[in-house]
């Protein structure tokens, strides 16, 4: 193993929580977010001759990352036929374990994932604390763009989580 | 649910347990680039395949030695000219894809390769008339009856056949381009769009 592959396997086993998050912000079912966290981290590896260090390595990797989930491609059909009732797909830590948190998770992720690509990519850096400007900086953007995008993709995700959540306490 | 709220549980969620890494997974394709790329190879190769088996079929069939030539040195010269286009297709996707961009500008840069690449398609189909033109020519002549067509008969023949297989071509380049690499452009463009 040479030392570029070992400093980017480290770096990566730092980040993979986070990669996951996305897939599963993408992707609504086990087999899908493991595809795309395998994609996600071959495409990091591909482009891992390119970091500079001009950023933080989180940061550019969430950029890669985002931009790889925007276009991958999964069957929408097999999609819609798939039903998650596998709450261990959404896990509270176990120090800070609430049954009620952890349905909330669920509820959060299944709502995350009926937004579009860009919206959810705006809802990751949002989750992520990024500021207006490193948002717009990500997304490639104006920071007026990236506010006015956010704050809409907020108001759907409010109102996808209400009806989820009404869906499920009937 | 307070969107606030959405914060402290995404920071409390436990990430442990994540795939492993493997190399087995990553070979499969989801992303349209590479799907294009793999389209673009199995056209290149069946292509490739298919043009040398003209080749030979063509002393099959009974016809004079001097059109059965006409034909061979068409077919070479498709090949030379469909070799010269993939080389093409093949060099832009080498080049094309840089997912450490900004989104926008990442998603923008695909799209016009995609577009690109559109625009090289519909030369690669154009490049075809003059070779189909050719081919109806030579089929023409071949058959002995054609030499005792009025001029009239003849026209008319000759514009029929060249309308229909150029109508057949286009209606063809037009399905097989949709088919296969419009759906993941419309994608994009999408994109693109909604990031406006």
């Amino acid at each position: 193993m040479g030392s570029s592959e070992k400093e980017f396997l480290e770096k990566i086993d730092k980040h993979k929580g986070i990669i996951f998050k996305i897939s599963k912000m993408y992707m609504d079912n086990r087999d899908d977010q493991n595809d795309l966290f395998q994609e996600i981290v071959y495409q990091v590896w591909k482009s891992f001759s390119t970091f500079e260090g001009k950023s933080e390595f989180s940061t550019w990797l969430y950029r890669i990352a985002l931009n790889t989930a925007i276009i991958f491609l999964k069957s929408e059909k097999k999609r819609n036929f798939i039903q998650n009732d596998d709450v261990s797909l959404y896990k509270i830590k176990e120090d800070e374990y609430n049954h009620e948190d952890e349905q909330k998770l669920k509820v959060m992720y299944e709502s995350i994932q009926k937004l579009n690509p860009i919206d959810k990519a705006l809802i990751f850096y949002y989750l992520e604390d990024f500021s207006g400007k490193e948002m717009a900086e990500q997304m490639g953007i104006s920071e007026g763009n990236a506010r006015v995008k956010l704050n809409r993709a907020k108001e759907k995700l409010k109102e996808l989580i209400n009806k989820e959540a009404s869906r499920a306490s009937a | 649910m307070d969107l606030d709220n959405l914060k402290s549980l995404w920071n409390k969620e436990d990430v442990s347990e994540t795939p492993e890494i493997s190399t087995e997974r990553q070979k499969e394709i989801h992303l349209p680039l590479e799907k294009i790329r793999k389209n673009m190879r199995n056209e290149f190769w069946s292509t490739i395949i298919l043009l040398p088996i003209v080749l030979i079929a063509i002393w099959f069939f009974n016809i004079p030695f001097r059109f059965r030539l006409y034909i061979e040195v068409l077919v070479a010269s498709m090949t030379l000219v469909t070799v010269f286009f993939f080389s093409k297709f093949f060099k832009l996707y080498r080049e094309i894809s840089n997912p450490t961009l900004g989104t926008y500008d990442s998603l923008k840069d695909l799209f016009h390769q995609f577009e690109l690449n559109k625009q090289y398609y519909l030369s690669f189909y154009l490049s075809f008339v003059p070779f189909f033109v050719c081919e109806i020519i030579i089929i023409t002549e071949s058959i002995p009856y054609s030499h005792q067509y009025t001029d009239g008969l003849l026209a008319v023949k000759f514009i029929i056949s060249i309308l229909f297989g150029l109508f057949a071509l286009y209606f063809f380049g037009n399905w097989w381009f949709k088919h296969f690499y419009g759906k993941y452009i419309d994608k994009i463009k999408k994109l693109v769009e909604d990031l406006k």
